[in-house]
């Protein structure tokens, strides 16, 4: 079906596209297949919202005589210009209840079987034809774009390279990068390992039991041919998996289905409230290049892409089935992890878990001497500036808090010149606080971080946008509002920062070079997963470790034959 | 007539109006509302010149010394954590200077907070010297188990003390109570800096009796090594069965209650709902009589970390009405927090009224605030103008409904209509989310 095709099939439909009353009907996909939601207009959705109280943003419909249930969620609009929300202006999605059974498979070994016979090659086909169709300057992917744009909180240069990236994942040479790079083991690249049973140049030890095994054969008389001791062979089988993602950034739910589809196993994507729509638009994608490659139809019936709200019991309570899904993965939020952790542990099913993370800034006392910060720490303020902005600072690895190595006078300086480069970013990527986050603002400035020296970008009040708070000692980060907010502590040398970080640190990144590279296993034996240059924190390679973990590895089952 | 006094005699006015309110003798509400921006602007003025860090806040919003009330609304209301603003480190390390200059930059008592930081062996040690130079200063503890410390000044703890009887006694008089011959339960521990604690101590001044459940004064120190432990409080600090004390505890209120019934004497039971709930479950178990005419029950402090165990609050009334014979008319809920010199009291239609002592605001949940209207829900703040050690300008964390209309009880002005609830929770957002224990 050519892209075209698919968003006038949709249009015809109703879904997937704005209709009267700021509603968007959006499509479940479940076990490859599409599922629309009811026919609920606005009125009633809004209705539903209404009963479920003051400024709820999810409630559901009950199922009724000859039409099913569905859950509405609702998103506040924001004006692209300044990036604010736009007070009392919303819109509704509409989208189909779960139910529970129907994301299980009945014959779960059948299905692990029908994946593994899927050729790799065929599954890259399809997946590059899938990012075809969801690219952003495919009609699919520009409906997508239009529809996030309303309510998205990031700057179109950060959307659109969300979105970019989303197709771009799923590229076939990307797939292919990436599983090669992370499933190779001993030279050989790891989709091999996907299609078949792979010898390996590896020296084999016989075990106590060969010794046990020859006495036998001499009292037996012998003479029967010894087990074979050829090369030892190994092979990545796929599995089923449970993908509970966060809504932080809108690729975190592409890249936990790509994930699925890279390793040819199947499983269930749980979206995330405030970024549903591209988990849907790579359902719609899905189905519609699966029709073209029939050779590689099980990994589209394998997977299914679903909202539903955090914590309702009629899903959750069914879904972590151990006879059936082998692995948990659960992104973010701490009560997701924590609620996730219980049931799959419960269930024991095997769990990766992305916890909450934050990102730092190490900036060393060469900053204020360098050339090129003519001034002042300009240059490693604008390099720490760009670590903080990754998905508006909701990203694990975004930098919440800079440590710099100098006297107060120092880091003053280096807090004006960071808020100046926010300023910078403000104009090229805008963003502005979502009000309870501008609320909670308020709130440290009025409160906890009374003390403290706060730099504004925007102006104080209803115009900050953001801001950089020099503090005079520990900051609990509890209270951080993720919302381009910095904390600057000063230090006199950067090994007390260093001293302050552990496993929730995710990533630092640490100016000069020299001293990065000087204190990069310091920082690695205190758990943190990246020690990058500052700047440079968002760049990745395929197949790089994720939290500490080769992900892929972990979610499919090694087998020995 | 220093600036401090200036505000003292305003309090004085503003009480006298608030007794005429109370009473309904006399009162015009118009004055008393321009009485009371008087007050409000002398308080900002003189919360610039006392206390750096509300000047360092106005400074950073463009707020002068002349600001307008509407300038003084959007931007100089501070959140309860400006009294904990401190750094823990300090009391950990007995680094009392520090907290002393703490307070002379969150606060205006400085002075009072250098005097009292030499040679202090530990928190309650400081705080009785800080009471020593003057400054009382109470506390409240948040499930973090860091403490908000609030101190008053002479001024300011005379307004404490005065504002509430200053309306209070009007509805003590037409319920008809005599204090001198009733008997006092208080859920609460005997004595101790702790806010909550306050008014069960006020109480037990007007009483002939008085039972505690915890029969102690609370110490700070006590306090926060059980909130750090998450044990509970004995009279040692130290853990104990939680079990075994509380059932001990309530055992020796309930035979209190029992003596004052066999007597005849009215009870006064004051405690918070979640308590004084389960005094009734356990008065109910054991048979206990219901108290003698004339009881009152005072419920305050709301539920806290008890949400849980929430009920409405005429399911609560129903409940001590069944329980302890105590009509819902004598059921009374004190809306309060340690920052506030004036508690509002529900009336017999349930609405928690404004006295005139107070400016109420509303805020959405950016913190803009709500424009005054008939009926507006929000965030609730309040303007007190009868404090001089602290900024009496407080955003609260509680979600109220404002409404400004002649209530059925016959009192006018703003209300609280409704129950109060914890403001929707910061949401955890994200992959960086929450990290309740980590500290950079």
């Amino acid at each position: 079906m050519s892209g075209g095709a698919i968003v006038e099939a949709l249009d015809r439909e109703g879904l997937f596209c704005l209709l009267e009353g700021g509603l968007v009907r959006v499509p479940h996909l479940v076990r490859g297949r599409l599922v629309a939601p009811p026919a609920i207009g606005a009125d009633e959705a809004r209705a539903a919202l209404a009963a479920a109280g003051p400024r709820a943003s999810y409630a559901r419909v009950a199922a009724r005589e000859g039409r099913a249930g569905a859950q509405v969620l609702r998103e506040t609009l924001v004006d692209r210009a300044t990036m604010r929300a736009r007070a009392e202006r919303d819109r509704v999605l509409v989208l189909p209840d779960v139910d529970a059974a129907a994301l299980l498979y009945e014959d779960p070994a059948a299905e692990r079987a029908a994946l593994a016979a899927v050729p790799f090659e065929r599954a890259c086909a399809l997946l590059e034809d899938v990012a075809e169709a969801s690219a952003p300057e495919a009609p699919l992917g520009r409906r997508l774009r239009s529809l996030a744009s309303e309510t998205s909180g990031l700057a179109d240069v950060l959307l659109d390279a969300a979105l970019a990236t989303n197709a771009a994942m799923l590229r076939g040479a990307a797939v292919r990068e990436v599983v090669d790079r992370e499933l190779g083991v001993g030279g050989v690249a790891g989709s091999r390992f996907l299609d078949g049973w792979v010898e390996l140049d590896a020296p084999g030890f016989d075990g106590p039991t060969a010794e046990i095994l020859a006495e036998l054969e001499r009292r037996g008389g012998g003479g029967g041919p010894p087990p074979a001791r050829g090369r030892p062979a190994l092979r990545a089988l796929p599995t089923l998996q449970i993908h509970v993602t966060a809504g932080n950034a809108p690729v975190v739910a592409p890249a936990s289905a790509a994930r699925i589809l890279s390793t040819r196993s199947g499983g269930v994507v749980k979206l995330p409230s405030g970024a549903v729509l591209p988990g849907a638009a790579l359902g719609l994608a899905l189905t519609a290049a699966a029709r073209a490659h029939p050779g590689a139809a099980a990994l589209a019936d394998g997977l299914s892409l679903v909202y539903w709200k955090g914590g309702d019991g009629r899903v959750e309570e069914r879904l972590f089935e151990p006879t059936v899904f082998d692995r948990v993965v659960v992104w973010g939020a701490p009560d997701a992890v924590e609620r996730i952790g219980a049931l799959a542990g419960a269930a024991a099913i095997r769990t990766l878990t992305f916890n909450p993370r934050y990102g730092v800034s190490l900036v060393g006392r060469e900053a204020f001497a360098d050339a090129r910060g003519v001034g002042g720490p300009a240059a490693a303020a604008r390099r720490a500036a760009a670590d903080t902005v990754i998905w508006n600072q909701r990203a694990c690895i975004a930098s919440l808090v800079h440590y710099v190595e100098s006297d107060e006078a120092g880091a003053l300086r280096y807090a004006e010149a960071l808020r100046d480069a926010l300023a910078a970013a403000d104009a090229v990527a805008p963003a502005a606080p979502a009000p309870a986050d501008a609320g909670w603002i308020q709130r440290l400035r009025r409160g906890a971080l009374a003390g403290a020296r706060w730099l504004p970008v925007g102006g104080a009040g209803r115009d900050l946008r953001a801001a950089v708070v020099v503090v005079p000692g520990p900051f609990d980060l509890e209270q951080h509002p993720l919302s381009r907010l910095v904390v600057v502590r000063r230090v006199d040398r950067l090994e007390e920062a260093v001293a302050l970080c552990h496993r929730g640190v995710s990533t630092a990144g640490v100016y000069p070079e020299a001293r990065r590279l000087a204190l990069r296993d310091a920082l690695a034996a205190r758990g943190v997963s990246n020690v990058l240059p500052l700047g440079g924190c968002e760049r990745a390679w395929a197949g790089m470790p994720h939290d500490g973990m080769r992900v892929l590895a972990d979610l499919v089952d090694w087998v020995n034959g | 007539m220093s600036a401090v006094e200036r505000i003292a005699e305003l309090g004085g006015a503003l009480r006298a109006a608030a007794a005429a309110w109370a009473s309904g003798d006399a009162y015009d509400e118009g004055e008393a509302t321009r009485l009371r921006h008087r007050a409000i602007a002398a308080c900002h003025a003189h919360y610039r010149a006392a206390i750096p860090a509300y000047r360092r806040m106005c400074d950073d919003a463009g707020v002068g010394d002349d600001a307008g009330l509407a300038a003084i609304v959007e931007s100089c209301t501070v959140g309860d954590d400006w009294f904990k603003s401190y750094d823990t480190a300090w009391l950990e390390a007995g680094d009392f200077g520090a907290m002393g200059r703490w307070l002379g930059d969150a606060c205006a008592e400085g002075a009072a907070g250098a005097a009292a930081a030499a040679g202090a062996g530990g928190v309650d040690d400081w705080l009785e010297r800080l009471e020593r130079a003057g400054v009382h200063v109470l506390y409240s503890s948040g499930t973090s188990g860091k403490l908000s410390f609030v101190p008053r000044g002479p001024a300011s703890w005379e307004s404490y003390t005065a504002n509430g009887p200053s309306y209070l006694m009007a509805r003590l008089q037409r319920m008809g109570l005599n204090l001198s011959e009733m008997d006092a339960v208080v859920l609460g521990f005997r004595g101790g800096r702790m806010g909550i604690q306050r008014a069960g101590v006020e109480i037990a001044r007007w009483v002939a009796r008085v039972e505690y459940l915890y029969d102690f004064e609370i110490r700070a120190d006590t306090l926060r090594e059980a909130l750090r432990a998450r044990t509970p409080l004995s009279t040692g600090g130290a853990a104990a069965s939680e079990a075994d004390g509380r059932e001990a505890a309530y055992a020796r209120v309930l035979a209190a209650c029992r003596r004052a019934t066999a007597a005849g004497r009215a009870v006064w039971l004051f405690g918070a709902p979640y308590q004084v709930k389960e005094l009734c479950a356990r008065a109910e178990a054991a048979r206990a009589p219901r108290f003698a005419p004339g009881s009152v029950v005072t419920l305050g402090g709301g539920w806290k970390s008890f949400e849980g165990e929430r009920v409405q609050r005429a399911a609560l009334a129903a409940t001590i009405e069944g329980a302890l014979g105590v009509g819902a008319g004598r059921v009374m809920e004190a809306y309060s927090m340690v920052e506030l010199n004036s508690p509002l009291m529900s009336c017999e239609a349930g609405r928690f009224h404004v006295p005139p002592l107070l400016e109420p605001l509303v805020y959405d949940e950016a913190l803009v605030p709500l424009a005054t209207g008939p009926d507006v829900t929000g965030v609730f703040g309040f303007l007190d103008a009868t404090t001089t050690s602290y900024p009496g300008f407080v955003v609260t964390g509680d979600e109220v409904r404002l409404v400004r209309e002649c209530c059925p009880c016959g009192l006018v002005g703003p209300a609280i209509a409704g129950e109060v609830r914890r403001a929707p929770g910061h949401e955890v957002r994200g992959c960086g989310g929450i990290l309740a224990t980590v500290r950079a």
